[in-house]
């Protein structure tokens, strides 16, 4: 055994070092693709209340809702970073991961805006937050 | 005659039994008995410590330091290794990110001289010099290399000094391939452009 070994070893003794235990790593894992699957439905919701992502506006986007726009970026960089908190989430090159999460907020928000989640929370907001909604679109 | 001569002498049976096991299984093991755990850090401390400080240029004492960290922080994490990863990847990404903590850290760097390694400081030095297109001194290029920003010396390190493949360096730094291979080329570049800046100065001052 060599000085360091015997350092490493005697220091494991002395302090009562420990591995941590596999459920610690399989619980802080969970958290992470739960965090990430999070972030992603919420962006998704998030597009989904803004008309104008999905239906032309006489060809031109009047105005822009700033709220949404926080939120959608707020949630794209927690799920970005969530991808790379994951075991392998570091081997996607950068344009991929956002390119990825850009079209499954899409992909969601279209399938959210079929079921009426869009409207559902655009609604509680203008009832619950009327200083935020203000910024949001008037609905037709 | 070999295995008549293992039964009769017990340390040898074990030593040889310890050098037939893999790092991979040595990690599983070393769960139940530490003493596994002794011969993990026997095979990696030597490579780490010249690692260290062919990346931060600290000193020898320190570099002791951040390996014997590291062995620690990998011993509470054994657990968390994933065995598709090589070993070497995972020690090393731990030995890199005490290195760079440290580097943080430390309030002076005692840069020492390359040439303390200078038998295994570039055994693909031969690689990198034809990779350049180059004919440079090594003193050369290792001063180059110590003055280049931390992203492109880690990877230059990896890969001419430590013998890592691209996949492994992308393990240990947590970098997508592709990016590596970029930060690569373009550490290539930047080392060329430093030796032909301290050879002009050079030429200047004499």
């Amino acid at each position: 055994m060599s000085d360091i070994s015997k350092k490493v070893i005697g220091e494991i003794h002395e302090k009562n070092i420990k591995p941590l235990s596999k459920r610690y790593f399989v619980v802080r894992s969970t958290a992470v693709w739960l965090s990430l699957l999070a972030s992603v439905i919420l962006g998704g919701i998030a597009v989904s209340t803004e008309d104008m992502f999905l239906e032309r506006a006489n060809g031109l986007i009047n105005w822009v809702s700033l709220f949404l726009v926080f939120s959608v970026f707020l949630f794209m960089t927690l799920a970005y970073l969530n991808v790379r908190s994951t075991g392998d989430g570091y081997r996607y090159r950068t344009v991929w991961v956002v390119i990825s999460i850009i079209l499954i907020f899409i992909a969601l928000a279209v399938l959210f805006r079929q079921e009426g989640i869009g409207d559902r929370v655009e609604s509680r907001f203008d009832s619950h937050c009327p200083a935020i909604s203000q910024y949001c679109p008037d609905r037709y | 005659m070999l295995y008549g001569g293992a039964a009769a002498c017990p340390y040898i049976s074990y030593y040889i039994s310890m050098r037939d096991i893999s790092d991979e299984k040595l990690v599983g093991l070393s769960l139940g008995d530490d003493k596994y755990y002794g011969e993990l850090v026997d095979r990696y401390e030597g490579r780490l410590q010249k690692y260290i400080v062919r990346f931060i240029n600290c000193g020898i004492e320190d570099a002791q330091d951040i390996v014997q960290e590291t062995f620690i922080k990998a011993y509470r994490n054994l657990n968390n290794f994933n065995p598709d990863l090589k070993f070497s990847s995972w020690i090393y990404r731990i030995a890199h990110n005490e290195a760079v903590n440290y580097f943080r850290q430390a309030k002076s760097h005692k840069a020492i001289a390359m040439e303390d390694f200078k038998l295994e400081v570039f055994p693909s030095g031969q690689d990198l010099e034809r990779e350049l297109g180059e004919k440079m001194e090594r003193s050369m290029l290792l001063d180059a290399l110590s003055r280049l920003d931390t992203k492109y010396k880690e990877v230059l390190v990896l890969r001419y000094m430590e013998e890592k493949d691209y996949m492994e360096i992308s393990d240990i730094l947590k970098k997508p391939v592709g990016t590596v291979s970029s930060l690569i080329s373009r550490a290539k570049k930047l080392l060329i452009e430093e030796v032909k800046l301290k050879a002009e100065s050079n030429v200047r001052y004499k």
